[in-house]
């Protein structure tokens, strides 16, 4: 008798993103969601372990995937709005993997991941890249906008969900290429201008230096403070028209710490104000639903500093959040239906 | 008047064994200088290298009092060494060394030319690491500093490790990383092959590793010959064949050789290795032989909560400097 597999609890077997299934770079094509790794940390200042991101992110999808697979009639239920969620046919989401990174050798680590991000942005698929240290963010952009370059995108936006700037330009210790200069690196190429990038959640003190090249050539910042005042919502919404002003897309890079440490551990930085893991869902759907996202990184999730393991989950709800119209098949669910028929009888002629 | 005092060990800021910190002017003849080494962007395994310097000092600060300020001589009750209190100058921490950790090339050069420097004065270099890889900077400064321009001079080579480190090129780390350190040092000028010995190796090596350490001629006692032959008798041979015609033993000490029972606080889990007061006898035998420099390595006090791992680090240095630090010696 065949052996015969079955759905597996969110603890078992070998994950892949959202048990998507893996896929090679020449498989991909557009519409296609194509998941990928750049475990590389060596360009971090503070505590390490954002190496083991890409798996941990992967792990954090478990346990959603399971819910809906195991359950009998393979959906669940948005509780507040009572949308039924089953998965999409046809299964747009893969997983490329890990691509090969060099720890002691960044310009080989840096033409990897470069050349990784581009073959995906190039087939039309959708990046969603998990770092590894924020510098990771620079090469990946470098290949997404050379790949959408050749799809005849011309401009490209920035958002980045972060609780700092990384703007620096040069550092005594970490030279011009680390995790603190990559949105500067990413200020210089050509398919950017920096009034197309926007900052969303940095807080605390910065160099002088990157407040002044901030305000000088003309980026959006809003901090933590901002948010608490003028809301999540308002915030991302001037976020998405900032970025894509003039733009042919979108390229938004998360650095899990924007999220209030206290609720996100699993990172190198200590961060005492931030957002929500809420407010960071919420951001997510809004991004999704505006359509202009051409590729999304999350980067310094540190699964080993977070024993509660609560950093990676929130990571993973939150690229699922941004995945959401694409995976998932939503309707009213039958009880709502059912609900509203009732109320229609009952209503009087 | 304010009037500083004794502290007790969690209290207070100072270097390796409450020593003040110094500068390389300060060294003379005979001092042991500890130095820093905070790098681990050539480490393979798990992370937390960088914070061994910082670790050990911290966890030798519980002796220090004892050792520094006592009221006099003390006695190891396991050997019977009397320690005397060491005089002024004769410890001195260095603090870190600068490290580059995207810059190889540079972090090589600063720790190179840390323990040139220190060495020349005429110090004794107990450099903390750090992954492995800083041994082979760790060892150029030292050799260069030592023999200068007479290239005729040998240096022997003991690693105490539960591997070999003599990978020569990794396709994921290239020529320079914490597996390729003696595999470096074996190149040197000054080092005879035969003269390189290794004690504790456990477990699985690649076999390109283990056949240039048998084609090389290279010696190496195992964990489980630490067992058959104890570890008197094992030291006993290592600093024979390391000693044999050279002016100097390098010691390089990788904390992993001790199994990982006692000392997890290290990037590699390991359960062939050796017993902390094997360690600690070693210690106590090349210490007494022409042992010229070390480094303490792969010390992650971050993946020991208990402390136990830095600890036993902190020991092994005061072991292995006793005689010149202390003047112990057996009664």
């Amino acid at each position: 008798m065949a052996y015969q597999r079955d759905a597996l609890p969110g603890f078992a077997g070998i994950p892949t993103f959202f048990r998507a299934p893996r896929a090679e770079f020449d498989q991909l094509e557009s519409g296609v969601v194509a998941v990928m790794g750049a475990p590389h940390d060596s360009t971090l200042g503070s505590r390490q372990g954002t190496r083991y991101g890409p798996r941990g992110i992967r792990e954090g999808s478990l346990e959603t995937i399971a819910y809906i697979e195991a359950g009998p009639e393979k959906f669940v239920t948005h509780i507040a709005s009572g949308t039924r969620m089953s998965l999409a046919p046809g299964a747009p989401l893969v997983d490329v993997g890990d691509l090969p990174v060099y720890p002691n050798d960044l310009d080989r680590t840096r033409e990897s991941l470069r050349r990784g991000s581009c073959l995906a942005a190039t087939s039309g698929a959708l990046p969603v890249m998990f770092g590894g240290d924020h510098y990771v963010t620079f090469p990946l952009f470098q290949g997404v906008s050379e790949g959408l370059a050749a799809r005849g995108v011309k401009r490209l936006g920035y958002i980045q969900f972060d609780n700092h700037l990384d703007l620096s330009d040069d550092n005594r210790i970490w030279g011009k290429h680390y995790h603190g200069s990559q949105a500067r690196r990413i200020s210089e190429l050509p398919i950017v201008d920096a009034h197309n990038m926007v900052w969303v959640g940095a807080s605390g003190y910065t160099p002088r230096e990157q407040v002044d090249w901030l305000r000088r050539s003309g980026g959006t910042l809003w901090t933590p403070t901002d948010i608490h005042r003028e809301g999540i919502t308002h915030v991302v919404n001037r976020a998405i028209e900032i970025a894509s002003h003039g733009t042919d897309g979108v390229y938004v890079s998360l650095d899990i710490d924007v999220v209030n440490g206290g609720a996100s551990p699993g990172t190198g930085s200590v961060v005492t104000d931030g957002l929500s893991p809420q407010e960071l869902i919420q951001a997510m759907g809004m991004l999704a639903a505006s359509g202009v996202v051409r590729a999304l990184d999350v980067t310094e999730v540190a699964p080993p500093l977070d024993p509660s393991e609560r950093t990676i989950r929130i990571a993973a709800s939150a690229v699922l959040e941004f995945l959401s119209p694409k995976i998932y098949l939503r309707e009213p669910h039958v009880v709502e239906r059912l609900r509203s028929a009732k109320e229609t009888e009952r209503a009087p002629a | 008047m304010h009037q500083r005092s004794h502290q007790p060990s969690f209290a207070g800021v100072s270097g390796f064994l409450r020593s003040p910190l110094a500068d390389y002017a300060d060294v003379g003849p005979g001092a042991v200088t500890i130095l820093g080494a905070p790098h681990d962007t050539t480490c393979s395994s798990r992370q937390g290298a960088r914070f061994g310097p910082t670790g050990i000092r911290a966890a030798s600060q519980y002796l220090g009092d004892l050792f520094r300020r006592g009221d006099g001589d003390l006695v190891d009750l396991a050997t019977g060494q009397v320690f005397h209190r060491p005089g002024a100058g004769m410890l001195l921490d260095m603090g870190d060394l600068p490290v580059q950790p995207t810059d190889v090339v540079r972090t090589t050069a600063s720790i190179r030319e840390g323990v040139a420097e220190s060495t020349a004065r005429g110090g004794f270099p107990v450099t903390l690491g750090g992954d492995h890889y800083i041994s082979y900077p760790a060892f150029l400064g030292f050799s260069d500093a030592f023999c200068g321009s007479n290239r005729d001079q040998r240096i022997g080579f003991i690693q105490m490790d539960s591997h070999f480190d003599l990978g020569d090129i990794n396709l994921v780390w290239g020529r320079y990383w914490h597996g390729s350190n003696a595999r470096r040092i074996s190149e040197v000028d000054v080092v005879n092959p035969a003269n390189m010995v290794w004690i504790g190796v456990n477990g699985v090596t690649r076999g390109e590793q283990y056949e240039f350490a048998k084609g090389m001629g290279l010696t190496f006692f195992t964990g489980e010959d630490v067992r058959q032959l104890g570890i008197v008798e094992v030291v006993r041979r290592a600093l024979e064949i390391a000693g044999n015609g050279t002016e100097a033993i390098y010691l390089s000490l990788d904390i992993d050789v001790v199994d990982a029972l006692f000392a997890p606080g290290t990037g590699a889990v390991v359960w062939g290795g050796i017993r902390p007061a094997d360690l600690l006898a070693a210690m106590d035998l090349i210490g007494a032989a022409n042992v010229r420099a070390m480094d303490l390595v792969e010390v992650a006090p971050n993946l020991d909560p208990t402390e136990a791992t830095a600890r036993l680090a902190s020991l092994a240095v005061i072991h292995l400097t006793a005689p010149r630090l202390f003047g112990a010696r057996r009664p």
